[in-house]
């Protein structure tokens, strides 16, 4: 899949919340500034920092929207505005390659721990925060969990019918699934779940 | 409660999992991958119902954010939020409670014809009136050439709307319970 690596240990170990707050902010100058030269240097200077990121995997990852931007592009063009292409196009693809880069930077545990900070309003108020970060972490559980009891599903399925399976096994796979999910509340629930005494 | 936060994690994790399934990106049309995703987001509101299922949705979003490559074509991280399909991201929330409140009020037409209708209109129309306006907002594209570009998507969405509406139906007769 697209994921993008970064080799560059200086990268990877500054503070995540810094690098968030860069990005936020680099995102809103994007939008304020509108001539052209300005962007082409902004876009330079990520490029730049791309490079000395060492960052791997970028081909795969932005191949999608870097096909859209040309097209972008090539419409504006065609229209005879190719300065607001030129424009619109670096505004996106500085954008689209800093964020990648910089969440590709972050280890999940580090966002975990920025996620936690920005919902801790939240929690003075009263409001429990706990369900989010389990709800996270189940998805990530659940998400290889779910292609596999799909194999076995097709698998128990070839061993029965030389026919191609497919959306056959779609009704049994989620009712198959909503069960697990019921059962896995159960547990959570049996083991005191959200209650909010410790 | 903890009934929601599973049900909702498993959701999310679903459409997760159907934005794993290989796919084709279309170059003529804008970049915006053909995802089995929307699938997951009709059957979300019709299974779910709209808050829950809006709920799984925002999961699914936040761990997209938080940097996993789940998007259809392998895309995640901040990156998908400052691109072309954004209006799509943020349409899939109201697209999932329109789709489950849809659903509530036209149950009594039958669980098929009540599931086509909701997904229909939600997953289709409402979510793509979000993403051509993402795509004239982010791309500067004129309304007529944003839906030029999005419109070669709409008969796979119409299948999937399809096959959303009887998986809802199978899925509601073998747990009953659901419909409670």
């Amino acid at each position: 899949m697209g994921n993008v690596n970064i080799e560059a240990q200086w990268l990877r170990r500054l503070p995540a919340g810094l690098k968030l707050l860069l990005l936020a902010f680099i995102n809103v100058f994007v939008f304020l500034i509108d001539r052209p030269v300005f962007l082409i240097a902004v876009f330079a200077c990520v490029v730049i920092l791309t490079i000395l990121a060492r960052a791997h995997g970028l081909y795969s990852a932005l191949r999608a929207p870097g096909q859209m931007l040309l097209l972008a592009f090539a419409a504006h063009a065609l229209l005879g505005d190719w300065v607001l292409g030129l424009t619109v196009c670096l505004r996106i693809a500085t954008l689209v390659l800093l964020a990648t880069v910089i969440s590709a930077s972050i280890p999940l545990a580090s966002m975990l721990a920025v996620l936690d900070r920005i919902l801790a309003p939240l929690r003075w108020i009263g409001l429990p925060t706990r369900p989010v970060g389990v709800a996270i972490a189940m998805t990530l559980r659940f998400a290889p969990m779910l292609t596999e009891r799909w194999q076995f599903l097709v698998e128990s399925w070839r061993a029965r019918s030389p026919r191609r399976p497919l959306w056959r096994l779609v009704s049994p796979f989620i009712i198959s699934v909503i069960d697990d999910a019921d059962r896995t509340a159960e547990a959570l629930a049996a083991r005191g779940g959200f209650d909010r005494r410790k | 409660m903890e009934n929601t936060v599973t049900r909702v994690a498993l959701f999310a994790a679903f459409i997760a999992a159907l934005g794993l399934i290989p796919q084709v990106t279309l170059p003529i049309a804008s970049g915006v991958p053909i995802t089995a995703q929307t699938l997951g987001v009709m059957l979300a509101g019709l299974i779910l119902g709209p808050w829950r299922g809006a709920l799984s949705i925002i999961v699914f979003i936040g761990v997209v954010a938080l940097g996993a490559p789940l998007l259809a074509g392998g895309r995640g991280g901040l990156g998908v939020f400052v691109g072309p399909t954004v209006g799509f991201l943020v349409g899939w929330p109201i697209a999932v409670i329109t789709i489950g409140l849809l659903f509530r009020a036209t149950t009594r037409m039958g669980v098929m014809t009540a599931g086509l209708i909701a997904s229909l209109l939600g997953g289709i129309v409402v979510l793509y009136a979000f993403g051509v306006i993402g795509l004239m907002i982010i791309a500067k594209l004129s309304l007529l050439k944003a839906v030029l570009a999005v419109a070669i998507f709409i008969p796979g969405d119409i299948l999937k709307a399809i096959l959303a509406s009887f998986i809802n139906r199978e899925v509601r007769r073998a747990r009953p319970s659901l419909s409670e």
